[in-house]
């Protein structure tokens, strides 16, 4: 692979960067590349050495998050005890997330619960109903209608039956979700906490 | 000791600045025999240290292309020498430590 191809290739991979993040990184290995050649190695042994577009691309992704996570530049300039003042920070930041997410949750809980119950409910009496109204529909209009009211009521049942399966299912694999996305993030907002306070310990 | 290798390569850069400007690759080569770094893990330091207002950028000619090079700032001096105070200290609890164990 020669220059002008991986260069290409890590443009696409920052494609989610901003245009003017995206150039630094470009500029950036443009210009090395450029002066490990005039140093005398090889193009495509200078790319092979470079590592993945991937690789590189998700250092860098890294590296933006762990700034966006750890506040402005300039509230951590450097001052001894930074680190206390990012804890206290993210904490009052981690407070109404967390009660957001417990509404959330809580709300999505009881409409899934509304759902499984309405459904369930109805299935169940349709299923109950049926030999009554079927016994009522062939008095007043014999067989042929009996067959209509039973064959329309077991149709029912079934719309209802497979509403109440796919809730269940969905709604289970929704909370599931919601419970480890939010795991996710507390975690890894307090990894880079530590990751900070070892820091400024050196 | 992730962490603290981290910490170092942000020390070391900034050092390698100290007595003059400097380019991305120049930096690789004069750093290299004293910790292990790629082109690829240099970025985002240099990324971060500017970020942080401890080295500037500008771009000269050279050779009809462009170069970008890192100026270190007066802040970044002040965290270089914050670091070899913080280290004073290591040291001497590192002493004390070696101490105790004759």
């Amino acid at each position: 692979m020669n220059k002008q191809n991986f260069l290409n290739g890590l443009e696409k991979s920052l494609k989610s960067f901003s245009p003017a993040e995206r150039a630094k990184v470009i500029f950036y290995y443009d210009e090395l590349i450029s002066d490990r050649m005039e140093g005398g190695d090889r193009e495509s042994d200078i790319i092979a050495s470079l590592g993945s577009v991937k690789d590189i691309s998700q250092r860098i992704k890294a590296e933006l998050n762990d700034e966006r996570l750890q506040g402005s530049p300039s509230k951590r300039s450097s001052v001894k005890g930074v680190g206390v003042l990012v804890s206290l920070l993210a904490t009052p930041v981690l407070i109404p997330f967390g009660i957001i997410f417990f509404i959330l949750f809580i709300t999505a809980l009881f409409t899934l619960f509304g759902l499984v119950v309405g459904f369930g409910g109805a299935g169940l009496g349709l299923a109950i109903a049926i030999i009554p109204s079927t016994v009522a529909a062939f008095g007043e209009m014999g067989i042929a209608g009996a067959l209509v009211v039973s064959g329309s009521m077991l149709f029912a049942i079934s719309i209802m039956g497979i509403l109440f399966v796919l809730v269940s299912t969905y709604g289970g694999k929704l909370l599931g979700w919601m419970l480890r996305s939010v795991s996710k993030y507390v975690k890894k907002s307090y990894e880079n906490q530590g990751g900070y306070h070892n820091e400024n310990r050196i | 000791m992730i962490q603290l290798k981290k910490g170092f390569l942000d020390i070391i850069v900034l050092a390698a600045l100290m007595e003059k400007d400097s380019y991305g690759y120049k930096i690789i080569q004069d750093i290299s025999d004293v910790i292990e770094v790629s082109e690829s893990t240099l970025y985002p330091v240099l990324r971060r240290l500017e970020v942080q207002g401890l080295l500037t950028t500008y771009t000269y000619q050279h050779g009809g292309r462009l170069r970008k090079y890192y100026s270190i700032t007066p802040a970044g001096i002040a965290r270089v020498y914050g670091f070899t105070d913080d280290w004073r200290q290591l040291k001497k609890a590192y002493d004390f430590v070696l101490s105790k164990l004759k």
